[in-house]
């Protein structure tokens, strides 16, 4: 028997989502958004693909979230991620009239979001034994 | 689930009713009435919140409405035992700032624990469907 939620496990997907978001768009250069939109316009079929799994990840994961935060804590979460911008802007940690650095923060923001919803079903498991389960049938 | 596991989760339930308030003046609600940062108040009092949300929805679950009611007349009775025995004082408002905070705690963390030690106890899992 696996550890259900590990740590290493929690960072594993955390990173996958941080892949799926930066590599969606980030300010770069180098993403599916530049590549799709600001290139030659060929190679549609491959750029049809990959946004196609793109929209497929972003899916899976927001339903994800969906399931285990629900409104009742990705507010919370939103709230939590929110007044922590703040702080690290009042301790000029980060500057918010920097477009480049709010859009960072942005994509940080949702990655913690998505990656704390795909991983907190098996978080919530481990914690209390409340398991989330689905009737296929 | 072992031993050790429910002792972390109840001190974690212990760890967070006391960081929200207790009477000795070191906690949360004193502290937002000191001269730190707006936005490290905002932070720090939004992450208790969603904390308590999340402890308080997983021990409403697992224990119910009448789980709840049966844990709190269990800690009412072991009170009024112990003022009884004369083991608390029951007269002064600290005892009972106290008392009522591990009254709190307690539930909290029997609630956090109930699924874990159910299934231990009986095998019976609890299984959340539809998602909460």
């Amino acid at each position: 028997m696996y550890g259900i939620a590990q740590p290493i496990g929690i960072l594993v997907r955390m990173l996958a989502v941080l892949l799926l978001v930066s590599g969606t768009y980030n300010p770069s250069g180098y993403s599916y958004y530049h590549w799709a939109f600001h290139t030659a316009a060929d190679q549609w079929a491959a750029k049809t693909l990959i946004g196609m799994l793109i929209i497929v990840a972003f899916i899976v994961c927001v339903h994800a979230t969906v399931r285990s935060l629900g409104l009742l804590l990705s507010i919370p979460l939103l709230a939590v991620i929110g007044t922590g911008i703040w702080l690290l802007s009042v301790w000029d940690v980060i500057d918010l009239s920097n477009g480049l650095q709010r859009t960072l923060v942005l994509e940080a923001s949702i990655t913690l979001l998505l990656g704390t919803g795909v991983s907190f079903s098996l978080i919530r498991y481990r914690l209390s034994d409340q398991l989330d389960s689905r009737t296929l049938t | 689930m072992t031993s050790f596991g429910l002792i972390v989760r109840t001190l974690a339930c212990f760890a967070l009713v006391f960081a929200t308030w207790n009477p000795s003046g070191y906690d949360y609600w004193s502290w937002l009435h000191g001269d730190a940062t707006t936005a490290a108040k905002a932070l720090v009092g939004t992450g208790l919140l969603a904390i308590h949300i999340l402890f308080a929805r997983i021990a409403w679950l697992s224990l119910g409405p009448a789980g709840v009611v049966g844990g709190l007349v269990v800690l009412l009775t072991g009170i009024l035992a112990l003022s009884e025995t004369g083991a608390v004082d029951l007269g002064s408002r600290l005892t009972r700032d106290y008392l009522v905070l591990i009254a709190v705690s307690m539930l909290l963390a029997s609630g956090v624990t109930w699924s874990l030690v159910k299934r231990r106890v009986t095998g019976q899992s609890n299984y959340l469907n539809p998602p909460p």
